[in-house]
């Protein structure tokens, strides 16, 4: 029986019974961790908006061994990232990120990086600068982060050096572990083809930190690239589809 | 096992369906059940097949009611030209319950859901905006939760009513009833401030 203390980002939450939440924090002791709120969604609640998505919170959990899940004792709001609930796409975007938190990452292991990158994130997207951009490379870092390198300087078949400045399709193969030179685009299955601007991009951005990254300015046929290039790799680590990680637009919003 | 564990076990089973009951629970309420007086167990069970039966939800504004059109809807004395949105019919009788409210209803049976992951919801937003064009509707109040999915819907419902020319409002947020202020978060307390009001001249 221990008590934990923890700086944590609230991930999501589902209602649990009458008036409980089952809350999924991403702590930086603890990586995923998951417990259940007392009378969260009661009048009264001492959690307040504390356990609302997104926010950064120091956490106090009562973890009893054998339970998969922890009691909640106290949650403080150390930024809790409001301005993001109340847009459509900033709900969007940060619900995205901390989605891909909780896929790319096992519960119960600690990632200070990723920890750190999905902080940088919801703050980049609060300051409203590059949202798009903000959203790519954190998922560039975030793939990094978690373990998974793709290589984008040679080849995966061949091994052969890319040149910047030659015009040239090339392929992204999630299974090859990265670029593929167009004469190697039958060694692997499930082929993206993709420019040497989005390779050069996407190698740029994974040598830079997060915040210097932010200065480069890809084109729109390069995010397009690049979010068809994500979609593939997520699907291919977590082994769910597509689809899945695709962005969530808004609903229709004609009167019909 | 003897027939008669059979049907016990069954009803045991039954029960379990229930949301919040265990085995054990179930097991309880079955022990009690089987020591009750048996006018009052049928009651029961006439209750529950009275509610799947005769209950259905109101044409206009999914209330629960045992007619077409429910008691609100119907009512001459409610003001039409208010309707307040609702995620669900448990929340209106809350609300009936204040007295202050004189309106219409719209319960939208769900809210939009934003995450990735988790399939958009589709509550029944066409319906109110039908009632809309209609006409004779000059306020449209959100009462949507204050969590991220009923901020998501509360958006996107402001998104879709303002253009038919129609005031969209939103509850306020802010500080519960006797609470002490030292206790409060701070989200609720900006929303506070934001959502202050301007006290009336006294005279």
């Amino acid at each position: 029986m221990a008590l934990l203390s923890t700086r944590a980002i609230v991930l999501s939450g589902i209602r649990l019974g009458e008036a409980d939440r089952l809350i999924t924090f991403f702590t930086s002791h603890k990586g995923i961790l998951k417990g259940v709120a007392k009378g969260a969604r009661r009048m009264k609640s001492r959690f307040g908006a504390s356990l609302e998505p997104f926010t950064h919170c120091t956490l106090i959990v009562f973890e009893k061994p054998g339970d998969q899940l922890a009691r909640i004792n106290q949650c403080d709001i150390i930024h809790s990232f409001q301005s993001l609930r109340e847009d459509w796409n900033d709900i969007e975007r940060a619900s995205r990120m901390v989605d891909l938190v909780a896929q790319m990452t096992p519960d119960g292991e600690a990632n200070a990086q990723i920890f750190k990158l999905l902080l940088q994130g919801l703050e980049h997207l609060e300051e409203k600068k590059n949202p798009p951009l903000s959203i790519m490379l954190f998922i560039n870092q975030l793939i990094m982060n978690s373990g998974y390198q793709p290589h984008w300087d040679n080849c995966q078949s061949c091994h052969t050096v890319f040149k910047s400045g030659v015009r040239e399709t090339l392929y992204f193969s999630a299974s090859a572990g990265g670029a593929l030179c167009s004469k190697c685009r039958n060694a692997a299955g499930a082929l993206i083809p993709m420019s040497q601007g989005t390779r050069a991009f996407l190698s740029a951005s994974q040598k830079m930190d997060y915040e210097r990254a932010h200065r480069l300015r890809p084109s729109l046929d390069i995010q397009k690239e690049c979010e068809a290039i994500f979609k593939s790799t997520l699907s291919y680590i977590t082994g769910k589809s597509e689809q899945r990680f695709a962005r969530k637009t808004a609903p229709s919003l004609q009167a019909r | 096992m003897s027939q008669q564990q059979g049907i016990f076990n069954h009803l045991i089973e039954q029960l379990m369906a229930l949301p919040g009951v265990g085995r054990k629970s179930a097991q309880r309420l079955a022990f009690f059940i089987l020591k009750m007086e048996s006018h009052a167990a049928k009651k029961i069970g006439q209750a529950i097949i009275d509610v799947k039966d005769r209950l259905a939800f109101c044409k206009q504004c999914n209330n629960i009611t045992e007619h077409e059109i429910c008691d609100i809807c119907a009512s001459p004395k409610r003001e039409t030209h208010k309707i307040l949105v609702i995620e669900e019919p448990s929340t209106l009788h809350v609300i009936e319950r204040t007295g202050e409210y004189k309106g219409l209803y719209h319960i939208l049976l769900g809210a939009l859901a934003p995450l990735p992951g988790s399939k958009t919801a589709a509550p029944s937003i066409q319906n109110l905006v039908d009632r809309l064009k209609k006409g004779g509707v000059t306020e449209v109040i959100i009462a949507t939760n204050p969590t991220i999915e009923g901020e998501a819907t509360a958006i996107y419902l402001t998104r879709l009513i303002q253009p038919l020319g129609v005031t969209v409002s939103r509850i306020a947020f802010g500080i519960p009833v006797g609470i002490d202020l030292e206790y409060a978060d701070e989200v609720s307390l900006v929303k506070s401030l934001q959502g202050r009001r301007e006290i009336e001249k006294l005279s």
